[in-house]
């Protein structure tokens, strides 16, 4: 049984229809890709998947893990083992980041958070994404650079381990170098967590020391190709014209 | 008996700048204490750190230099305290002494009685303290009716002296009370304020609620205010705010952030105020106010006023006032939280930041603990 | 950059509209100086009043003589009504045909290009000189639409008499402060614009007023009509020549947008500078209705001016833009009131304010958002340029808001022109003189762009920025 499936997916924000008819399966533990230029709505598939209310379900539906979620709300999501790292991640004053980070694990699994384990896991975690400690601290995303706060969402889904993490744009604005640490990081969490992985990009600079299953290619929409890593090289090499075009 | 005594309530609280009358922000009406009034000294049998020393005195013999400290309120509150006949001891720090540890005062109101406290701080040149004042009620609350508690404070920074004031207000249940503070600087001199409002719940009497005022007079050139002000304001409850930052001094800097959540039929009224005085050159203010509304049932005005005689000042005031954004909510809800788990956090979290101001470990943990237990 | 080599920017140069016409001849009418009983009816009679018009006027002036002065704001000491005549006409009657208007007065309103302005881009134009419309006409295409704009003196005695009736003064009550009292006592000209269902006039009606009687008042009303889904863009300007004594301005304007029109309501009040401004405009905005005001102020020794809106029906929205630029002598306190009901309210209020040579600038607001107010929004901002430190900006706005799901964002700023934008400008090669007056241009430039090309280029002419070189 596949861990994800989506059937005919179709999305509006603020009555405007984005997605119209998306198909997706993804098995545990793979690793897909979605391409596609500016516009062609591959965060609003992101924000769908993982049940942001602004964003109307028009048609189809998200099977996760077998269960039916379209209606879910996001915290029963995330609970069923779905995160989705922001390109954009909100700022909460006055919420620290390691207790926010252990508040929600203790929210999805129900259990009590030993401290002495979570300090210790938070720490090399920390270290793998070469991570200033005092930012377990700070408030959540105060103040945080552009690629601390991208290094923030990947350290959170290093801790809170989802079966599937969805990551939109985690590489954008960033430098070569955070690239490579928030990369190292998304390959720790591939090799150690065996969690699935779909990566929303529309530069291929953060797959280059991945190892990816299938790539997607979306335009207006729709999907309008799917293939290997293959496809990868191709993009890399010609960008979207292709499939522009042919959409 | 005095004028004042007879009076029910005197006008406090007010707008540097009136505006239209229809608003009824110009000033607040202050219920007065009823019967008879009961004086504490927070500084009475305290022990010291080394360097400061405390001085006995009466509120209405208290010395000129500090008398002349105007205070966010106005003088009527100062006559209530004079007229109760109440103690002003003044502590002191010596000129050039960094006091070692915090100063902490605990002081609580006691049930069913009018109370009054006034502490004045004077820190001499160069000298350091940091200093809570924790106000709360006795064991059996402060439910009563009638019940009426006044702090007045002030503080005079001599030249290059650093003062941090942290004033934690948790009463648990309604009742009258006022903060009414006054700041004067000296040269390159910084007040550092922190204010925690906790359990503002007011009674249905009209009028009733917590009066707070404050006034810092940036007289000396580069002198710097800070204020992190923090507040949770439920049932019926009225926080009624006067805060003005004086900017006299040349290159003054003052930097005030209001934080806070009304909850219920809460009523709260903020005014805020930035008056660059001509001659302030090189200065900047910046007051931000945020206020989270949770229920349809919240009144809340907010007035923020930049006055400027003084051409070559930066002053700005930013505002933002609503319900939780939908994209926290969304954030934290793919993150595990629920709706009422992401409130609950965010709203403790607000107060919290302030609580961390508390330079004193185990206060500041009761503080916290406070907080998750009563506010939720 | 030294502060001994600062430049300074001009006051706005006025000569254009500081001519002044002699009326000691005997074609004017004045009515003696004052504020009786007597004096009301005397102006109630020359105007032809149906009774009860001038039995409002008799109870005005009762309210006036009860109601206190304001407590807050510029003072209005120096303004003495016992010395202002508060009705001063031409002993002509309405033109409808310029030629037809006297001589003395077309020379007036030729020196403001007024007929010009008609010619090449207004729909109809009212010109008020004094107490009384001395012009009004309507283009032909317009009237067959059904727009009816004509002087309210006319109207009230025609077939909207009861319209009329029904909403004279009805938004801003005479109870409403004292000068409102003092407006609906003496109130004279002004117009009447109903513009019926649907009808989209694409291009904007303008009354021009000119007080050119020394120590005399000004008390013209207009009162606009926009029914359901129509729209309009409606122009006013004033002027006046400078005298040593006081003259008032009491206007009142009251605005009418019903469900699904639009109005925007344009201002540039260019009053000399012993003029006391105090004038009151209100707008009442039914579902969906859109109320705009552009506002430039940059006359009068003294206004108070804060044009209002209630957004009373579902989605309805206001927009305000202002400017006001307070040189020497002046005391300007401008700003805007919105009360919000409707469900799904919004406003936007967007406030710049210009100080120099001593004057005063004062942004005053008031956004109030009801219980019923659900899920509205504000946004409020207001910046304030000081050019020197002889000057006095106070930035003085409050919210009111009573429902948990309004959404208010407010920001304020005062400060001078900074020396980094100097400084750069002067890095691509612009003397510092120019540097300073681009950067205050472009300061004003989000009013100058909401106006009519030919307004913005008055505008722009009032912010006559003259460099003297340091």
């Amino acid at each position: 049984m596949a861990l994800l499936e989506v059937n005919g997916l179709s999305a509006a924000v603020d009555g405007q229809p984005i997605l119209q008819g998306i198909d997706l399966t993804i098995e545990e533990g793979s690793t897909h890709v979605l391409m596609g230029p500016n516009g062609a709505g591959k965060s609003t598939l992101g924000f769908a998947l993982m049940g942001n209310p602004r964003y109307e379900i028009t048609g189809g539906s998200i099977r996760f893990g077998g269960e039916e979620i379209t209606e879910l709300s996001a915290d029963k999501r995330a609970k069923a083992g779905m995160f989705l790292s922001f390109q954009n991640p909100v700022e909460v004053p006055g919420v620290s980041l390691s207790n926010f980070i252990r508040n929600a694990e203790h929210m999805q699994t129900g259990q009590p958070v030993k401290l002495f384990g979570f300090q210790k896991q938070m720490k090399s975690a920390m270290e793998l994404l070469s991570m200033d400690e005092t930012y377990a601290d700070r408030d959540l995303n105060v103040g945080f650079s552009g690629g601390e706060k991208k290094k923030a969402e990947i350290l959170q889904m290093l801790m809170l381990k989802p079966r599937l993490a969805i990551l939109d744009e985690t590489d954008s604005g960033l430098d070569v170098d955070a690239v490579r640490t928030v990369s190292q990081g998304v390959r720790a969490f591939q090799q150690e967590g065996h969690g699935a992985l779909l990566i929303i990009t529309h530069s291929t600079r953060i797959l280059e020391a991945l190892h990816v299953d299938t790539v997607h290619i979306l335009v207006k929409g729709r999907i309008v190709e799917t293939g290997d890593a293959a496809l990868i090289e191709e993009i890399n090499a010609r960008g979207f014209e292709r499939f522009t075009q042919e959409a | 008996m005095s004028a004042v005594e007879q009076m029910k309530s005197v006008p406090v609280n007010r707008l540097p700048m009136p505006t239209y009358r229809f608003l009824k922000v110009n000033e607040a009406e202050l219920p007065l204490p009823e019967g008879a009034v009961t004086c504490k000294d927070p500084l009475a049998g305290i022990d010291l750190p080394e360097g400061l020393r405390v001085t006995a005195g009466t509120f209405a013999g208290m010395e000129e230099a500090l008398r002349e400290i105007p205070t966010g309120m106005g003088e009527e509150a100062d006559r209530i305290f004079a007229q109760a006949g109440c103690p002003a001891s003044v502590l002191s720090v010596q000129a050039g002494v960094q006091a070692a540890e915090p100063v902490i005062l605990p002081v609580t109101a006691t049930v069913g009685v009018s109370s009054l406290a006034a502490v004045t701080v004077r820190a001499e040149e160069d000298a350091a303290l940091e200093i809570v004042i924790d106000l709360t009620c006795d064991a059996a609350g402060c439910a009563a009716a009638r019940s009426f508690f006044g702090m007045s404070l002030r503080i005079l920074a001599g030249d290059r002296a650093r003062v941090k004031l942290v004033v934690i207000r948790r009463f648990g249940a309604p009742m009258s009370d006022l903060i009414d503070l006054g700041i004067r600087c000296g040269e390159d001199a910084a007040v550092e304020y922190s204010a925690l409002s906790l359990g503002v719940r007011g009674g249905s009497k009209a009028g009733a609620g917590s009066f707070q005022g404050v006034l810092a007079t940036l007289a000396g050139d580069r002198s710097s205010f800070i204020d992190h002000t923090g507040y949770y304001a439920g049932g019926h409850g009225l926080l009624d705010m006067n805060i003005i930052a004086d900017h006299r001094g040349r290159d003054t800097r003052s930097d005030m952030i209001f934080r806070g959540v009304l909850d219920d039929h809460a009523k709260k009224i903020w005014r805020g105020t930035l008056d660059f005085k001509s001659g302030a050159a090189g200065s900047a203010g910046n007051e931000q106010e945020d206020t989270l509304m949770l229920s349809p049932g919240v009144h809340n005005s907010s007035v923020p006023l930049i006055l400027c005689g003084e051409e070559d000042v930066d002053g700005r005031h930013g505002a933002t006032i609503g319900q939780l954004s939908d994209e926290i909510l969304f954030y934290m809800s793919s993150r595990g939280y629920t709706a009422e788990e992401a409130r609950r956090l965010i709203v403790q979290a607000r107060l919290k930041s302030v609580a961390r101001e508390i330079p004193d470990a185990k206060l500041r943990w009761e503080v916290e603990q406070w907080i998750e237990r009563e506010i939720a | 950059m030294s502060g001994q080599e600062k430049q300074t920017v001009a006051d706005v140069d006025r000569t254009l509209y500081d001519f002044k016409d002699d009326e000691s001849g005997s074609s004017f009418y004045r009515i003696e100086e004052g504020l009786t009983r007597d004096i009301v009816l005397q102006v109630s009679e020359e105007k032809h009043d149906p009774d009860w018009m001038r039995d409002f006027r008799l109870k005005c002036l009762e309210i006036y003589q009860n109601t206190p002065m304001v407590p807050w704001g510029p003072s209005i000491e120096a303004l003495d009504m016992d010395r202002i005549a508060t009705y001063v006409r031409h002993k002509s009657d309405m033109k409808t045909s310029w030629e037809d208007v006297p001589e003395e007065i077309k020379n007036t309103f030729e020196r403001l290009g007024i007929p010009k302005a008609e010619r090449e881009s207004l729909a109809g134009v009212g010109a008020q000189y004094d107490s009384e419309l001395v012009y009004h006409n309507v283009r032909e295409e317009v009237a067959q639409t059904g727009v009816v704009y004509t002087d309210l003196e006319s109207a009230l005695r025609g077939e909207y008499a009861e319209m009329i009736r029904a909403h004279f003064m009805h938004l801003v009550p005479p109870t409403d402060h004292k000068f409102a009292a003092l407006h609906g006592a003496v109130w004279s000209g002004g117009s009447f614009v109903y513009v019926p269902k649907g009808v989209h006039v694409d291009i904007p009606l303008q009354s021009y007023f000119r007080l050119n009687a020394k120590g005399a008042g000004q008390f013209e009303h207009t009162l606009i009509i926009v029914d359901e889904g129509a729209d309009l863009h409606f122009i006013e300007g004033c002027s006046a020549p400078k005298y040593n004594v006081a003259n008032l301005h009491a206007g009142c304007v009251e605005l009418y947008v019903k469900k699904g029109a639009k109005l925007r309501y344009s201002t540039i009040e260019n009053w000399s500078k012993n003029m006391y401004n105090l004038n009151t405009k209100r707008a009442l905005v039914e579902e969906d209705g859109i109320m705009e005001w552009v506002s430039g102020s940059f006359g009068s020794a003294v206004s108070y001016l804060y044009p209002s809106t209630i957004l009373k029906g579902a989605r309805s929205r206001m927009d305000y833009t202002g400017i006001t630029f307070s040189g020497e002598g002046q005391d300007l306190d401008t700003g805007a009131k919105v009360v919000m009901q409707g469900e799904d309210t919004s406003c936007v209020i967007s406030s710049k304010s210009i100080t120099k040579s001593g004057g005063i600038g004062t942004y005053r607001s008031s956004v109030m958002i009801g219980r019923t107010a659900h899920r509205a929004r504000a946004s409020i901002s207001c910046d304030s340029l000081m050019l020197d430190s002889i000057s006095r900006t106070d930035t003085i706005p409050a919210m009111e808001v009573l429902t948990d799901d309004a959404d208010i964002g407010h920001e304020a700023r005062v400060g001078r022109i900074s020396d980094e934008a100097v400084f750069y400008l002067m890095s691509r090669g612009v003397p510092e003189a120019d540097a300073r007056a681009m950067i205050v241009a472009g300061f004003a430039d989000s009013v100058s762009k909401e106006l009519p090309l030919e307004y913005a280029v008055e505008m722009n002419n009032l912010i006559k920025l003259e460099m003297s070189g340091g």
